[in-house]
């Protein structure tokens, strides 16, 4: 790929170098509130953020950081009271936030779909998985035949990676392992066949590590198979680390940095992403039992936000002058990576982990 | 603190528990589940034992064994050299658990200061008048401020109450405490902050930490024995340096291999290991790891391997643990070999 000059002008998030045109998705200025005793609370604010065709997006932050959020509404399915304040979400040239239920119906599941965490509580224990799949084509393809439809779970299924599909068919899902219900999840999600994004909230971390291996290796398969774009929400910068092609960290409802993988990982800009870095544990980076470094403090309330940085009382880089006084932008410092911090080009060189590594 | 010469504070000698499932009324013989089968280990004061393995293999029923919460088939636990058949005070006392979910593990509808006095009279710690300054002395060793002792659990985020549940088991001069799965519902960001102060309170009170986890990565930095579990059976077991720099048992291998390493450059091979854990109840001939296993012979399905030495205090139950030396053979060879995502960037 040759590489372009530098460009200032894109819009923030904008996969690679902001080639019109060619993002399935893009959110613009999405703003999420909810009603409180003591007003609104912006569970999401001022987000940009694109998702090009055939793109795996992660997007890491801490519980309650407005991760989850943003992917219900891109979905719609934001949980009232809460709203959609302003902004916009174009997908494929057509905005979902204006279009009516019965349009965003047919493009839910069929266009986007969502993964949710637990595959426990998100498959209803009352109905057989096959009923659950062909639900799915009896509200999209209403000219099937019961026959056709079995058919085509099955041969889901099948491509899914379950064994045994015609004797899961007709199971429900307490006799199903925790691995196969996420594949259900993932058969169900896709079961249309012509699903250009998938929103995946956090669909590993119920499962055990070997599962969790084998139902990234699906994602990514699929994902190659079909050139759909994933947006793999998760927490677990392992997760991104082996998955992702860009990154959006979000803070406290608003993304404070954006890069792709290689980048981010080697060179993480925003003190919030070094500090998730710097605190994982990997085996042989420092003495067995010392002390592991740790971001103090924790998640502001989004009902109370201190003025200035949102990550102001936790940063180990603050200053009075300017972090407390005004809110950081979101700002390009290279094609393709945006920061939010008024500080991040005086921040001490990052030891990159590897390297630590080496060292021990 | 009375103790025999040496004895470690917790021995567990070739403990069993079996659970005999319900079917239907009619059928008169009963499934039976091998929750923990033949598990042998020793926690010294001061040191740590990890228990790993995946769901369902019997680690959370070791603990509950050892709390004498479920009563075990066979086999024999020690406290300080003495051993222990039932749930006396005192082992009710010198074993605390720190659970994995800060949300469930606090009553709701009491206040932090209701919920730290309880196990204060329980073990009859201190006079009733020296206990508000004993429940503040256990709010500030974990790092909070006094004045949280008047909230209630609700008011408090899931670091603060870890921080509070770990207060509530140090509380009462504990020797071993059962930490099943501490921070593995806690934000990434927080984390780091109660391991370093369970390091430290080990540190202080000399504690012998029994640690349940998942996270290798983890394990590997706070434990000093590791022991993988897998249905029921330790299937390796060794000084944790020696584990990581080279375990001996295929499925240890897989569990090392799965786990993501942080690091888009070094993306895994996929997959370690295919296939779900057997079922409990009708568990394969031989070793019962061999129908996930990409070394088993004819061998395995024949013969249950035994857990044995193949080296100084590294214990592996594997047929073909002497094999496993070299790194190379932690995936089939013959079976094609993919990154999940071989396109790391896209720069």
């Amino acid at each position: 790929m040759t590489k372009p000059a530098l460009q200032t002008n894109g819009s923030p998030g904008t996969s690679d170098d902001s080639r019109a045109g060619e993002n399935l998705l893009e959110i613009v200025k999405l703003e999420v509130r909810f009603p409180d005793n003591t007003g609104p609370v912006t569970v999401i604010d001022n987000l940009d953020i694109t998702i090009g065709h055939g793109e795996i997006l992660g997007l890491v932050g801490e519980s309650g950081c407005g991760k989850s959020m943003l992917a219900r509404s891109i979905l719609g399915l934001v949980p009232p009271p809460g709203k959609v304040t302003k902004g916009k979400i174009v997908l494929d040239g057509v905005d979902l936030l204006t279009t009516d239920e019965a349009t965003m119906q047919d493009i839910r599941g069929n266009k986007v779909s969502i993964i949710l965490q637990e595959p426990m509580t998100s498959l209803n224990p009352v109905f057989t998985i096959g009923n659950q799949m062909a639900e799915v084509l009896a509200i999209h393809c209403p000219d099937m035949k019961r026959r056709e439809r079995r058919a085509r779970s099955v041969e889901m299924m099948e491509r899914i990676g379950i064994q045994y599909p015609e004797n899961r068919y007709d199971q429900y899902p307490h006799e199903l392992s925790g691995g196969i219900r996420q594949r259900v999840m993932i058969a169900i999600a896709l079961i249309c066949g012509n699903v250009r994004l998938l929103v995946a909230d956090e669909p590993t971390t119920a499962l055990d590590v070997t599962i969790q291996a084998q139902i990234l290796e699906l994602f990514v398969k699929l994902q190659a198979e079909t050139q759909m774009a994933l947006l793999l929400i998760t927490h677990d910068l392992g997760v991104i680390a082996q998955t992702a092609h860009r990154v959006a960290v979000m803070y406290a409802g608003r993304l404070v940095e954006i890069s792709d993988v290689g980048r981010l990982f080697e060179k993480p800009l925003h003190p919030y992403t070094r500090g998730l870095m710097y605190s994982l544990p990997r085996a042989g980076a420092r003495p067995r039992k010392s002390h592991m470094p740790a971001i103090p403090g924790t998640v502001p309330n989004l009902a109370d936000l201190p003025p200035g940085c949102p990550f102001y009382d936790r940063c180990e880089y603050r200053q009075q002058q300017p972090c407390r006084e005004a809110m950081p932008q979101l700002e390009q410092v290279d094609r393709g990576r945006w920061v939010r911090c008024h500080r991040w080009h005086e921040l001490p060189q990052f030891e990159v982990l590897s390297a630590r590594l080496d060292r021990r | 603190m009375k103790r025999a010469a040496d004895a470690p504070v917790i021995a567990v000698k070739n403990l069993a528990k079996r659970f005999k499932l319900r079917q239907s009324w009619l059928k008169r013989d009963k499934l039976v589940v091998r929750a923990v089968d033949d598990v042998s280990f020793e926690i010294a004061a001061g040191s740590t034992m990890a228990l790993v393995g995946e769901s369902g293999c019997g680690k959370s029923t070791t603990a509950k064994l050892i709390l004498q919460l479920v009563k075990p088939d066979s086999g024999e636990i020690y406290l300080n050299g003495e051993p222990v058949s039932e749930a006396t005070p005192q082992l009710r006392q010198k074993v605390q658990m720190v659970f994995q979910d800060p949300y469930a593990s606090l009553t709701p509808h009491f206040r932090i200061e209701s919920i730290l006095r309880e196990p204060l009279v329980v073990h009859r710690i201190c006079p009733p008048n020296e206990m508000r300054d004993r429940i503040g002395a256990s709010i500030t060793a974990v790092g909070l401020p006094v004045d949280v002792m008047s909230r209630y659990p609700h008011e408090l985020s899931g670091g603060q109450r870890q921080r509070i549940g770990i207060a509530r088991a140090i509380s009462v001069n504990p020797e071993l405490i059962i930490c099943d799965e501490p921070v593995s519902a806690l934000d990434v960001s927080i984390r780091s902050q109660i391991i370093n102060l369970l390091l430290d309170l080990q540190q202080s009170h000399n504690l012998a930490f029994l640690f349940i986890s998942h996270d290798l990565d983890l394990v590997a930095h706070v434990s000093d024995f590791v022991a993988v579990m897998y249905l029921g059976k330790i299937v390796e077991q060794a000084a944790t340096e020696k584990f990581f720099a080279g375990p001996r048992h295929p499925y240890s291998r897989a569990l090392l291999a799965s786990s993501l390493v942080p690091d888009p450059k070094k993306r895994i091979q996929f997959a370690p290991l295919s296939g779900e854990v057997a079922s409990p109840t009708e568990l394969p001939t031989g070793c019962s790891f061999r129908t996930r296993c990409p070394l088993a012979i004819d061998k395995c399905a024949r013969v249950e391997p035994p857990l044995q030495a193949i080296g100084e205090g590294h214990l592996s139950a594997c047929h073909r643990a002497g094999e496993l030396v070299s790194s190379e053979m932690l995936t089939d060879p013959s079976a094609p070999q993919s990154a999940i995502n071989p396109q790391p960037e896209r720069i």
